[in-house]
């Protein structure tokens, strides 16, 4: 009977333990280490975003890679004050803005249709600011971040992935 | 061979991944399809040449060789996954989840 006691109560502390990992530390771990990882190729650095065309089967950052995407990455900082994202999107296209916290809790999420205008015009900052026109406020919870952006690529010629890469890289922190 | 009807959404896809969830190595980097890429079936099904007619259904054939048709190159794997994806899905898709269409898988000798 004690012993049953025992081993119950060892399960119990086990499942505890696994549980404050799983929900505490794991998604900062697996951020911290998607950065690393990402911040770590040529050219990358934060504030800054990185432009990646859509995968193929070189891709192994993360399994299931989306294959119907192509992407600007951009991990930020918000210590020197807020970041200014603007640029021209396609039209028509689906695309998509979703922003995370280093806990990778999505926080922000909006596509093309939710969207009034084809234009990219947004402010993260980690407080409050003065509202100005055309310019969408982003409260970040924390000074450092990730940004996703998503456009579609709907065919893999190479005509229309550069058309949608150049959306990408023509994106400005003014 | 995954057959399937044309889902209610804006743009929508399947990709198919090797036993290892990654993508499958293949010359033409055919992946998937999308609403774009499809090859619908042919309201003449007898005559499908002559047909300029189509229905809102679609067939595509796994397997490590080639196929007429949609196809998605297996390469050597015999475990696979397919994974569809809804983009601006229609609001009847989000109430009625667990009724949806789904495409159908079937294993062909």
């Amino acid at each position: 009977m004690k012993k049953t006691l025992i081993y119950f109560l060892l399960f119990c502390a086990s499942a505890l333990v696994g549980r404050t990992v799983a929900i505490h530390y794991l998604p900062d771990y697996i951020y911290s280490r998607f950065s690393k990882m990402a911040l770590s190729r040529p050219g990358a650095a934060v504030n800054q975003f990185s432009v990646l065309m859509a995968p193929d089967e070189n891709a192994k950052l993360v399994v299931k890679p989306n294959p119907d995407f192509a992407y600007a990455t951009l991990f930020y900082d918000l210590t020197d004050g807020p970041i200014h994202i603007l640029g021209a999107m396609p039209d028509s296209i689906y695309w998509s803005v979703a922003l995370y916290q280093e806990n990778t809790v999505n926080f922000y999420v909006k596509n093309d249709m939710q969207y009034d205008s084809d234009t990219l015009n947004i402010i993260i900052s980690d407080d409050a600011m003065d509202q100005e026109a055309d310019i969408e406020q982003i409260v970040s919870p924390e000074k450092t971040g990730f940004v996703l952006i998503r456009v579609l690529v709907a065919e893999r010629d190479e005509a229309h992935q550069k058309a949608i890469s150049d959306y990408l890289n023509a994106l400005q922190i003014p | 061979m995954l057959t399937g009807v044309v889902p209610d959404a804006r743009y929508w896809s399947y990709t198919l991944y090797g036993a290892d969830d990654y993508l499958i190595p293949n010359q033409d980097q055919r992946y998937g399809y999308n609403a774009a890429t499809m090859d619908y079936v042919p309201r003449d099904t007898l005559n499908p040449e002559a047909s300029d007619q189509w229905i809102d259904q679609y067939q595509i054939k796994i397997s490590a060789d080639q196929q007429e048709g949609n196809w998605l190159p297996a390469g050597n794997n015999k475990a696979l996954s397919i994974t569809l994806r809804l983009y601006n899905a229609s609001p009847t898709v989000y109430e009625n989840l667990a009724t949806i269409a789904l495409p159908e898988i079937i294993k062909v000798n």
